[in-house]
Formats: C-alpha cells, structure tokens, sequence
C-alpha cells in the first residue's frame, strides 16, 4: 500500500485480513473526520482485490506467465468505480488486474474472478452452471449463492460484510483457497 | 448355437465388456459360457474436508483435502454350466480389486494405496429330478472358496518427520465343501411338504494380519476348521378353498462353541375374493458369528462366546390387483433384532466383539402399479419406517422416508424407449448425531431394443440433476457424511448373433 492510501481505507484493509469487518460502524463519518464513508461496495472491491492474493488459479487458466488477471461484474454494477481504483496500478505476481463488465454467458469464461450482482439472482442457476468446472472463482451477495455452487458468499449480518466459502466448488474449480482467507470466513463449507 | 456380446463406456473412464454364448446339442447337451471384465478409474480427484489441512488439524490431514486417482476399481467375472438330463455342472470365477478413496482405518490419506481384493470360485453339481408330477428331488454338492486381500497404508514417521509408510495387510481365505438334499411332495393337489437338510464342512477358516515390513511383522494369524449340520422341512397345507397355512421349522447345528438354534416361520394366506389376497406372516431367523468376529482380534478368547444375532419378523401384506393392469399392495411390519454382534474394548483397550445390541424396525410400505397396452409403465412405492436401539434412539444411515417412481414410455413406437426412476430419501442421522441430508436421486434411461438387427443400445444419465447426494460415514470413517457422485454418463451397446 502506497503511504498516500488514507488511513480509514488502511485500517479497512487490515480489517479483511484479519477478521469480518464491522464496514459501516469503523468507517461512518466521523463529525469530526473529514474523511468521506466508505460504502459497502468499497469494501467489497477491497475484498474482492484481496481474493486475488489468496486464491491460486491453475496455469491453464492463463494464456502466458504475464497475462492479466481479470475481475468480470456481472448484473449492475454498484462499484461506481471502487473496483477499478482498487487494483489500479496493483500487480499479482507478474499479473496486471483489469476489470471489466460482462454480459453473456460466453464472457464469463473470460473472467478468473467473477462478481455476480444481486441483480441478477433471478438468473443465478444458468450463471454458475456457465461457470463451472472452470478456473473460475464465483463471488456473490445472494443468500443462495453457495447453494447453486457458487464459490465465495458476501453475507451482510449485523451491519458487517462476512464471507461463506464452499470449498467442494472451489476444488471442482482447481483453484486453491490460501488457509489465510478460510480463517477469516464465517463459514468453510465442507460438505 | 447364441451368442451375444455387449459393451459399456461411462464417466470417470469407464468400461465393461460382457459375452455370453451357449449352444444345445442334440443329445441334450446345454453348455454356456460367460465372462466379463470391469474397469473404472473413478473420479480423478475426490475432496474430503476432513483430510483439508486448510480447515482440519489432524495428522493425516493434507494435500488441500483433495484425493487424487484413489477409486479405481477392476474386476472380472467368468461362469460356465453343462446341463444334461438332470443334472447340472457350473462353475464360477470372480476378482475385485477396489481402491478405498476415504482413509478409512486412518490410513494415508492420498495414497492411492488402499486397496481391497476380493476373489470367490466355486464349482457344484445340482441334480433336479421330477419322479411325478407331484414328487421332485433336488440335490447338490459343491466345493466353495472366497479369498480377501487388504492392504492398508500407515505412515510409521512422527509428526513432522518425512513419512514412513508400511502396508498393514489382511489376508482371508475360505473354502468350504458341502451338500444339499431337498425333497418336495404335492398331496391332493392342495397341499404341499418339504423335507431337507444340509452339511456344509468348512475346511478352511484363515485369516491373518501383518505389517508388510522386511521382514514381515506377524500381528496375528488364525487356521481353523469347523463343519454346521442345517435340517428343515416346510408344509403348505390348504385350510379351506381360500385359505392356506404355510409353516416351517429349520434346526441348526453348529461345531464348536456356537449353540444349535431352531427357528420356526408361518403364515397364512386368504384370498377372500378374485385377485386379493391377504397375508400374515412370522419368522425367525439367525445369522451365526463369523469367523472375523470369533477369532480375528486376539483377546477375542476372553470375552464370552458370540451366539447368532437373531431377528423375529412380524408382517401383513394386503395385494389387489385391479383387472391384469393395475396391482396395489400394502404392508405392515415389526422386526425385532436380538444379540446384534457389535465390536467393543475393554479396560486395557482391547478390542473384541460381543453380542451386546438388540434394535426395532416398525414400518408399512404402499406399493402401485399400473401397465398399458401402449408399453407405458409406472410403478411407484413409498416406505415409512422408524427404526430405535435397545435405549430408544433411532439407528443411525436409517431414513425415515423413501418414495421411488419409475415410469417407462415408449418414444418412437417400439424403437426406442424411455425410462425415468426417480427416488426420495428423506435425512438420516450419521455416527456424530448429525444428519445426511435428504436427497432426490434422478436416473434417465433411453433404450432401444431393436436398434437394427440384432443390436440393442441404452444410454445413461445417473442423477440427472447432479443432486448433492450423502451417506453417513461408517465408524472406520473420519468422514461424517460422504459425497456420492454427481451426474454420470454411461452408454451400453449389446448384439445379439
């Protein structure tokens, strides 16, 4: 992290490392701070440039060594620029970070990280079906994500942002979930 | 002369080939020969989060929880029979080797080293001689033999240490000789008598345990012989025009230290109107010790001789059929099962197996049919049960609810078929007090049995829906629950020349 990041957005930051995050309670503005909020889908942007850390994707999910890493959104798109400041200028490796909308079912195969908005639950099913037994690491907020194989939940619970995983899915994606990130999530789902 | 030869491909590299020929002489002579081989990798990679380091300490916890090339399995089968007059001659071959993807024992977790052989082989000689039409004399002598093979992974090393890695090995062999002598009488064509017995000397019982060390290291080794002596005899006798009373009684002698049991059984069968029929039945029957439970572990001769585990039955069957279309069935049943052979330790930790359980099943299963000219069937059944042990507790993998529906159609006339099974299983409780979710299993079928001439083809799809589908884990297991497979593929083709 750059010395310039502001120091809420920091202290963010170290939260998702280290445990579920109380977003809304640490980082309301302050009537002293001049600091603006920071909303729920900053936080979710910073999680979702987090995932990228801790979960390894097999070689075959991409074309060269240097071949960037790419975070597909799909359904509405509540980032309103978070997600492309969050990994702007960050590097995994030798791997830039592009994030970009997407549309069909043939982009998702494009994506290594795909976010699948709320707003698209009443087409949950056909998406992660499009996704699976891909390299694909599936990120949701819907309350049966993991249900339909959905690999990493956002669950919104006392006004903090926690995740479920569901390792069989992970696993049926050949993608490796770094233990670091398990022991911050509510839930490892076994079986 | 007939032959036919079919062959199967499937998911997770599948592949079964089956013949069959036979060919009837003139002078009477019926040979046949059959024989097929079996081969399956299994899933590639099978994910246990028991065995996941990443979310369980333990110490045969590793590789992510993911076991790899661990469930292949292999085996072949031959038979042969020479029929003529009324006699019969047949013998049998059998090998199955299983790789154990689960660990179970707590044995390495991911070494594909697991694996368990079973062999059996028999050969016997039956003779079926109708006297009259009312008097039949069945007899048969045999010579048996079932050998197991295990091999079980350990790691010797201490925690932290590169692995050590010996096979604990099993290996069972017996072989058994015996015969068989039945006779049947019909009287006034209403009543029907049984008479028979059997002996059977088991000629060898040996089992032994080592570690696959050089040299090997002996944990135990047993060889023993021992014979049983079973006579029984069976009357049906019609009470009235519409009512029947079948009863029997079977006496079973064993060598050694096992006592004789005698186990009676009847019922009775009313048909009080056309196509419906009644039935009140009641059985007793037994399951002597085996040979593992007797003697494998050592102490074994410490603790108090084991009798058979015995099992009384109570049940009511009602059948109807409706015109030759329709057929309804309903039944009622209590079992009672006593002296259950359950592996226990004593103080020092010793292990050893004692007829400690005794369980009850009450339950009533609804059974319908219905067949169409068209070809159309369904038949559908539902099953409730409730299952407790001696205390009260219901029995653990013991759902309370089954449903099963299966439906053939014809598509394209008698071209090709389709069939649907589709099966409910409703939660059952697992070994930690958990419970294994309840399931719908779908299975599709598409056959034709006419493809072109001489050929008959099916595909496939096994949980067509790719049903999250678990049974509890058994008390060898880690694993509390255990994930079957997911959908599956499998296309059969058979000619027929």
């Amino acid at each position: 992290m750059g010395s310039t990041t502001p120091y809420k957005q920091r202290l963010c930051q170290r939260i998702l490392i280290f445990g579920s995050l109380a977003w809304s309670l640490i980082c309301m503005p302050s009537a002293i701070g001049a600091t603006p909020p920071v909303s729920e889908y900053q936080v979710k942007a910073l999680f979702l440039f987090n995932f990228l850390k801790y979960v390894e994707w097999p070689q075959e999910a991409f074309s060269s060594p240097d071949s960037p890493l790419v975070i597909g959104v799909l359904g509405e798109d509540r980032f309103d620029g978070s997600l492309t400041e969050a990994v702007r200028n960050k590097r995994i490796d030798e791997r830039s970070i592009v994030v970009k909308k997407v549309h069909s079912g043939a982009e998702i195969a494009t994506c290594h990280l795909l976010f699948v908005s709320s707003s698209k639950s009443p087409e949950l099913d056909e998406i992660l079906r499009a996704a699976s037994a891909q390299p694909i690491l599936t990120v949701g907020e819907d309350t049966r994500f993991l249900d339909k194989g959905g690999i990493i939940n956002f669950i919104l619970k006392d006004e903090k942002i926690r995740l479920a995983i569901n390792l069989p899915a992970s696993i049926d994606a050949g993608l490796l979930i770094s233990s670091r990130l398990l022991s911050v999530a509510d839930v490892a789902r076994g079986n | 002369m007939g032959a036919e030869t079919s062959f199967e491909a499937g998911s997770f590299d599948t592949y079964k080939g089956r013949f069959r020929v036979e060919e009837h002489f003139k002078n009477g002579v019926e040979i046949m020969l059959s024989g097929s081989f079996y081969h399956s990798n299994g899933q590639s990679k099978l994910y246990f989060p028991e065995f996941d380091q990443r979310i369980n300490a333990g110490p045969h916890a590793g590789n992510n929880g993911i076991a790899r090339n661990s469930d292949a399995e292999e085996a072949y089968q031959f038979f042969g029979s020479l029929r003529f007059k009324a006699f019969t001659l047949s013998g049998f071959f059998s090998s199955r080797d299983k790789t154990v993807p689960t660990a179970s024992f707590g044995t390495v977790f991911n070494d594909g080293g697991e694996i368990t052989t079973d062999k059996r082989a028999y050969a016997d000689l039956k003779f079926d001689h109708h006297f009259s039409s009312d008097s039949q004399l069945q007899a048969r002598i045999y010579l048996d033999r079932y050998a197991y093979y295990g091999a079980y992974p350990y790691n010797w090393a201490d925690a932290g240490d590169p692995p050590i890695v010996y096979d604990f090995r099993d290996e069972i062999i017996g072989e058994w000789a015996g015969a068989e002598l039945q006779w049947t009488r019909r009287m006034y064509n209403r009543h029907t008598f049984i008479a028979g017995g059997e002996y059977r000397a088991n000629v060898r019982q040996y089992q032994a345990s080592y570690e696959d060390t050089s040299p090997p290291i002996l944990y135990g080794a047993d060889d023993r012989t021992s014979n049983t002596l079973g006579l029984f005899t069976q009357a049906e006798i019609g009470l009235t025009q519409n009512l029947v009373l079948n009863a029997g009684v079977r006496y079973d002698n064993f060598s050694g230290s096992v006592d004789s049991t005698i186990n009676p059984r009847f019922a009775l069968i009313h048909n009080p109107w056309e196509s419906g029929t009644f039935k009140i039945l009641y059985g007793k029957a037994f399951r002597a010790p085996n040979v593992y439970e007797q003697y494998y572990y050592i102490p074994q001769t410490t603790f108090t001789p084991l009798e058979p585990e015995t099992i009384r039955t109570y049940e009511v069957v009602y059948e109807q059929y409706f015109t030759s279309k329709y057929r309804l069935s309903l039944s009622a049943y209590q079992y009672q099962t006593k002296n259950l052979i359950s592996l226990t330790s004593n103080e020092e930790g010793d292990l050893a197996f004692i007829n400690i359980a005794s369980a009850e099943a009450e339950g009533a299963e609804l059974e319908v049919e219905a067949r169409f000219d068209s070809g159309t069937l369904i038949r559908g059944s539902y099953t409730i049960q409730r299952t407790e042990d001696q205390n009260g507790a219901e029995l653990t993998s013991s759902p309370r609810h089954q449903v099963k529906l299966s439906f053939i159609a014809p598509l394209l006339q008698e071209l090709l078929f389709a069939g649907i099974e589709v099966q409910y299983q409703s939660k059952a409780i697992t070994l930690q007090g958990n419970h294994a979710d309840s399931f719908i299993r779908t299975n599709l079928t598409l056959f034709s049995q006419e493809l072109a001439q001489g050929w008959e083809a099916s595909l496939g799809i096994y949980n067509l829906f790719d049903e999250r589908i678990t049974y509890p884990g058994s008390q060898d297991h880690l694993q509390d629950v255990i994930l079957q497979d997911g959908r599956s593929f499998r296309l059969k083709l058979t000619y027929k020349f």
